[in-house]
């Protein structure tokens, strides 16, 4: 990537220390922006803290090394969604051949307890979040999906549609029945 | 339907730093009457791993070029 990149710009044969300075720069101004956003939904989709952490990892690296390819072409969030979701599917299917299950109860949610908040708002949010993920894992995958994808607010039905390969209609209909199902599996896991 | 959204609300006390003040009182005031509101304000309160940068950059500076000899080829 490195070459690549300094070959198509033209410009004199830069250092290491320049090419890992303009990466770093780079790097810096999509993670900030979008590190969130992949963490989290890689985290909701595959239940699990560490595996998502290697999920989101993965999901950079591989941006980074098509980052050239990719200036200029599409809006960057869903660009990298759409590396999270195909790559989050292929451990899924994998796990599936393998007979690996990752069930809610074993997931860590350690990253809540980083706040700075009380041990009882640690453990209430800690909770939320087993409940949120037991839901989620109990619904139709479609219907997870589109429901974690509607929850960023940053994305319109047209790029979710994009994204889960439909139209923004369908999308409508099909989120409709999607939040009644969370509703009802929400209410039951009280 | 009420009932249902009675089961999504979230009773947080109101102490601790700042930042969780804030963001359990947003969520106060979103009630999670439906489900995006809820997991957006779990998203909003899920923090991602401090060591997830640092690994990406290792990667990312200590990657061979694609273009390398196979460790195959290299045996043969």
């Amino acid at each position: 990537m490195m070459t690549e990149r300094a070959s198509n710009d033209c410009a004199p044969v830069e250092t290491p220390q320049e090419l890992v300075l303009e990466m770093t720069l780079e790097f810096e101004t999509v993670y900030a922006e979008h590190s969130r956003q992949i963490f989290y939904l890689a985290l909701r989709l595959l239940g699990d803290a560490a595996l998502a952490e290697d999920a989101a990892h993965d999901v950079f690296v591989k941006a980074f090394r098509n980052f050239t390819g990719f200036r200029g072409s599409a809006d960057c969030r869903t660009w990298l969604y759409k590396i999270t979701i195909n790559h989050c599917s292929n451990l899924r299917k994998r796990w599936s051949a393998r007979h690996i299950h990752i069930a809610a109860e074993d997931a860590v949610f350690d990253q809540y307890a980083s706040l700075d908040s009380t041990p009882l708002q640690n453990l209430e949010l800690k909770e939320l979040g087993e409940r949120t993920q037991k839901t989620l894992d109990g619904l139709p995958t479609e219907y997870k999906l589109l429901l974690l994808l509607v929850g960023d607010q940053d994305l319109s039905y047209e790029q979710i549609g994009t994204l889960t390969q439909q139209t923004a209609a369908a999308v409508r209909g099909k989120l409709y029945r999607a939040r009644r199902a969370f509703s009802i599996a929400f209410a039951r896991s009280a | 339907m009420n009932s249902q959204k009675k089961h999504l609300r979230q009773t947080v006390h109101p102490i601790g730093s700042q930042e969780i003040q804030e963001t359990l009182g947003s969520a106060k005031a979103l009630d999670f009457a439906t489900p995006e509101a809820l997991l957006q304000f779990d998203r909003s309160i899920t923090t991602t791993p401090v060591a997830l940068r640092h690994r990406i950059v290792e990667t990312l500076t200590q990657t061979p070029k694609s273009n390398s000899i196979p460790w195959w080829k290299r045996l043969f």
